[in-house]
């Protein structure tokens, strides 16, 4: 029937017009790092005295509401430094911005954390949607949210921080090398060129995309290629052979797939950060919820839906504490003081990750807020971790020193 | 340097007060229900965050089609309230379909509605039978294809129903034992069942549009009002139709509305204007149009609640094959929340004669919410005035109440009884009517 078949082309037009990912670089191609992204391994680390303090901020989804709060808190208390460097992963990348900018933004940081519900940040995507961009929900609410907070003014307020040498660091994965890359936020500020804004909130937004939840985030990098034309067909006739011209090169523009930088990192710190800061001191803030053994219903039902979240959020956990653990060595390494807060023991009423509810994340705010002000969220040894293995390791350590032969 | 204690690397088995609480849940046992609920938006949440947003948003999100819309009634099951007995075992099966309910949403996006209604009246005088009875079995759901809910998305639609009696007449059939023009449960039928709806919901404008276009029943949209519906609130067509607006059966049309602002919105619909329930195909566009505009106000008043008031003119072709004229209908219909109680009031006048039965209609009445704190009643008390196109009949009137009843999360109780003044080709002054509702829905 022909309205019939009009109706099905119709449908299939909708249908193939969802996005599917843009061109990526051919496999094998070794691309380079896109522009504001740091190499970890030749980065020039800040800092450079004794006072400086690196703040790292990780956790993710609705719990952010805490870090916003001690940091808040902390303001209140008069005991809040000047952090020389800022780092964070996952959505406390929304929040890092304004922790890096001081407590003249604690307002907005207030506001941000409390004032956003579950709509303003992700969607449901119907089904073929969710086939072509590989994600559950869409995140149209988030990037509009990302760009009614980051403009012009704010990046030139990073940029102005930034050349004073203080640094801003956001965590994502590039899925397509499933690899961390570190991006230098006050250096994509304090750029001149055109696309800064746009950059700062591609890179924003992919830190809070959760992946299989929040779609990827496309981000364009430019390479040179050789190029690959034929070598022409007007051969010598008498068969000798002219040295194939030389590849000419060329311009190529890949999108890499971005997501939320802890799903490899949960707690984004590179040793590059705290080279030069030694005898300062280290802040891990963690919107983490370390009572909650499972963040799904229990016993699990034998669902896709509900193994999924069990599988996840137990991976999510471990993977947190190591890296609290790494950060806790590092540290060390640089004789840099160690100190570690997360949501206490006992805190009632905690929302759930990607469940955004004004309401709880007032009270966790104000939890946050709370705790700080008393200055009783600090703590110097990781979670999960006995300080009574710790003091036995110790103890055991300095034996074998002490038994040593004295050259 | 301070000594390093290497030990601290992959440590997962955490003491002290951080994993205080990680011992606590394990001591649950094997059995133990967490009270925590998946990371992802159940269906609930969802809509409750919809009705939030369109509370934060101002009246816009106030606007309501008819509860009889699919979408209403999805909406309606996903927010369902305890009731009076609370989760007792036929909720105990709901929850369990709504548990796979949830799961088929989530991994097919197929959001599905089970319900079953089921009516009996009496009428105190007229012809035998004086009884009828019928059920009507409701199965809908929608299919969300692409984009953003709520904002982009894309919605395939859909509504079977299966009507049938109970060996005698029907509630339908009632009025005609008596005299009245005035229908005492027009849906409740055994003449029409299949497929009723289907068809695309597209969502434009970041959700400032919407266009459906489809099989799609014309009457679901235009001069509406929250009570408008024999499912849920009063029976006779007095109100729960829009009686003097000579709307088509289910049928091929296009319903677009957009939201200028968060106070008004502007409807328009085109439809067959010979749409046959239940019958239709692509070859039933006869080329006779129905077509509706509305221009609705929404207004918030603090302390008091939401108001849509809407203004409603529609026109039809000449249907030849029904014997039905060309004309059009103009309509008024105000709702307005004062707390939990809502008066409401329609006006609907045509101007050629042969439209309708009813030439004009004037009703009025109001509802309680949970009169007796029991989240899910409903009170309402209505009265309606209808002037019969014929004009040898004499103007008739209507006096309705009913008290829905929550009895569990998915059952619905409701006793109504109506007071039909003068019917207009009657012998009787006063015709009362008793009825009782069940209906079960998923």
């Amino acid at each position: 029937m022909p309205r019939t078949t009009l109706c099905l082309a119709m449908l299939t037009a909708a249908m193939s017009g969802c996005a599917s990912r843009p061109v990526g670089a051919p496999p094998g191609t070794e691309v380079p790092l896109p522009w504001g992204a740091v190499d970890p391994a030749t980065a020039e680390p800040a800092g450079g005295s004794s006072d400086d303090t690196v703040l790292t901020l990780a956790g993710s989804g609705s719990l952010i509401a805490y870090g916003a709060g001690v940091l808040c808190g902390w303001t209140e208390a008069g005991t809040r430094p000047e952090f020389r460097t800022v780092a964070a992963s996952s959505t406390s990348g929304l929040i890092a911005t304004y922790a890096f900018l001081g407590p003249e933004y604690d307002t907005q940081l207030h506001e941000l954390v409390t004032g956003i519900n579950t709509l303003d940040v992700y969607r449901q995507l119907g089904l073929v949607s969710s086939m072509t961009t590989g994600a559950i929900n869409g995140s149209g609410p988030l990037r509009d949210l990302v760009e009614r907070i980051v403009d012009e003014n704010l990046l030139d307020e990073v940029a102005t921080q930034h050349a004073r040498g203080r640094r801003l660091f956001i965590g994502t994965m590039n899925v397509d090398n499933g690899t961390e890359v570190i991006w230098d936020m006050g250096a994509i500020a304090s750029s001149r060129r055109p696309d800064r804004l746009e950059r700062y909130r591609d890179v924003v937004v992919a830190a809070s995309s959760l992946p299989i939840i929040m779609p990827p985030v496309y981000i364009p990098v430019e390479m040179e290629v050789l190029s690959n034309e034929e070598v022409s067909a007007d051969q010598p006739a008498d068969g000798t052979e002219d040295p194939a011209p030389a590849p000419e090169p060329r311009m190529e523009e890949y999108w890499q797939m971005h997501v939320d930088g802890a799903t490899l990192e949960p707690v984004l710190l590179s040793r590059f950060m705290l080279r030069r800061s030694a005898g300062g001191r280290l802040y891990v803030l963690l919107s983490v919820d370390f009572d909650r053994r499972v963040a799904y219903p229990t016993p699990v039902r034998a669902s896709v839906r509900e193994i999924s979240w069990a599988v996840i959020s137990a991976n999510a956990k471990a993977g947190l504490i190591r890296d609290v653990s790494r950060a806790y060595v590092l540290a060390n390494l640089d004789d840099i003081e160690f100190r570690v807060a997360a949501i206490p023991s006992g805190f009632e009423d905690v929302p759930r990750l990607q469940i955004f509810d004004p309401d709880s994340m007032q009270e966790l705010f104000q939890g946050g807020f709370d705790h700080a002000a008393a200055g009783a969220q600090w703590r110097s040894i990781p979670p999960g971790v006995s300080v009574e293995e710790i003091l036995d390791e110790m103890r055991r350590d300095r034996a074998a020193t002490m038994s040593e032969p004295v050259e | 340097m301070r000594p390093l204690p290497l030990l601290v690397i992959g440590l997962g088995v955490a003491t002290g007060a951080y994993g205080q609480a990680e011992e606590e849940d394990a001591d649950q046992g094997e059995g133990a229900v967490s009270e925590s609920t998946g990371q992802e938006l159940t269906a609930q949440q969802e809509y409750e965050l919809q009705e939030a947003e369109a509370a934060k948003k101002g009246s816009a999100g106030f606007f309501q089609r008819s509860a009889d819309n699919v979408t209403s009634q999805l909406k309606a099951d996903w927010l369902r309230v305890d009731g009076l007995f609370g989760q007792d075992a036929i909720s105990k099966l709901g929850q369990e379909f709504r548990a796979f309910n949830e799961d088929l949403r989530f991994t097919t996006r197929l959001d599905l509605g089970l319900a079953y209604t089921v009516l009996w009246q009496h009428a105190s005088a007229g012809e035998s039978p004086r009884s009828a009875a019928s059920g009507d079995f409701d199965f809908f759901g929608t299919w969300h294809a692409i984009g953003e809910l709520g904002r982009t998305a894309g919605l395939v639609g859909f509504a079977v129903e299966y009507r049938h009696d109970f060996g005698g007449i029907t509630p339908s059939e009632l009025n005609t034992q008596f005299g009245s023009l005035l229908n005492t449960a027009r849906p409740f039928n055994d003449n029409s069942s299949g497929l009723k709806q289907i068809w695309w919901q597209q969502h434009l404008a970041d959700g400032q549009v919407y266009v459906r276009i489809g099989a799609i029943d014309q009457s679901d949209f235009f001069s509406t009002n929250r009570f408008q519906s024999a499912n849920f609130f009063f029976l006779n067509d007095a109100f729960s139709q829009s009686l003097a607006v000579p709307f088509p059966d289910a049928g091929l049309g296009v319903v677009a509305f957009g939201f200028p602002n968060e106070s008004i919105y502007i409807g328009a619909g085109i439809g067959d204007a010979s749409a046959s329930g239940g019958s239709f195909t692509a070859d039933s566009l006869s080329g006779e149009i129905f077509a509706a505009l509305e221009v609705g106000f929404l207004t918030a008043f603090e302390g008091l609640g939401a108001g849509h008031y809407r203004l409603t003119v529609s026109h039809t072709d000449a249907v030849p094959q029904r014997n039905k004229p060309a004309g059009e209908a103009f309509a008024i219909s105000i709702d307005q929340e004062l707390g939990s109680f809502v008066p409401f009031m329609q006006l609907a006048i045509t101007n050629k004669s042969g439209l309708t039965s009813v030439r004009n209609i004037v009703s009025a009445g109001f509802g309680f919410e949970n009169p007796f704190d029991n989240a899910g009643d409903e009170f309402g008390v209505a009265a309606a005035w209808a002037q019969p196109d014929d004009k040898q009949l004499s103007d008739e009137w209507v006096i309705e109440s009913f008290y829905r009843l929550q009895l569990t999360p998915t059952l619905q109780f409701t006793p109504d009884v109506q007071f039909i003044i003068n019917p207009s080709s009657g012998t009787k002054d006063v015709v009362v009517v008793g009825g009782l509702r069940f209906r079960i829905q998923y």
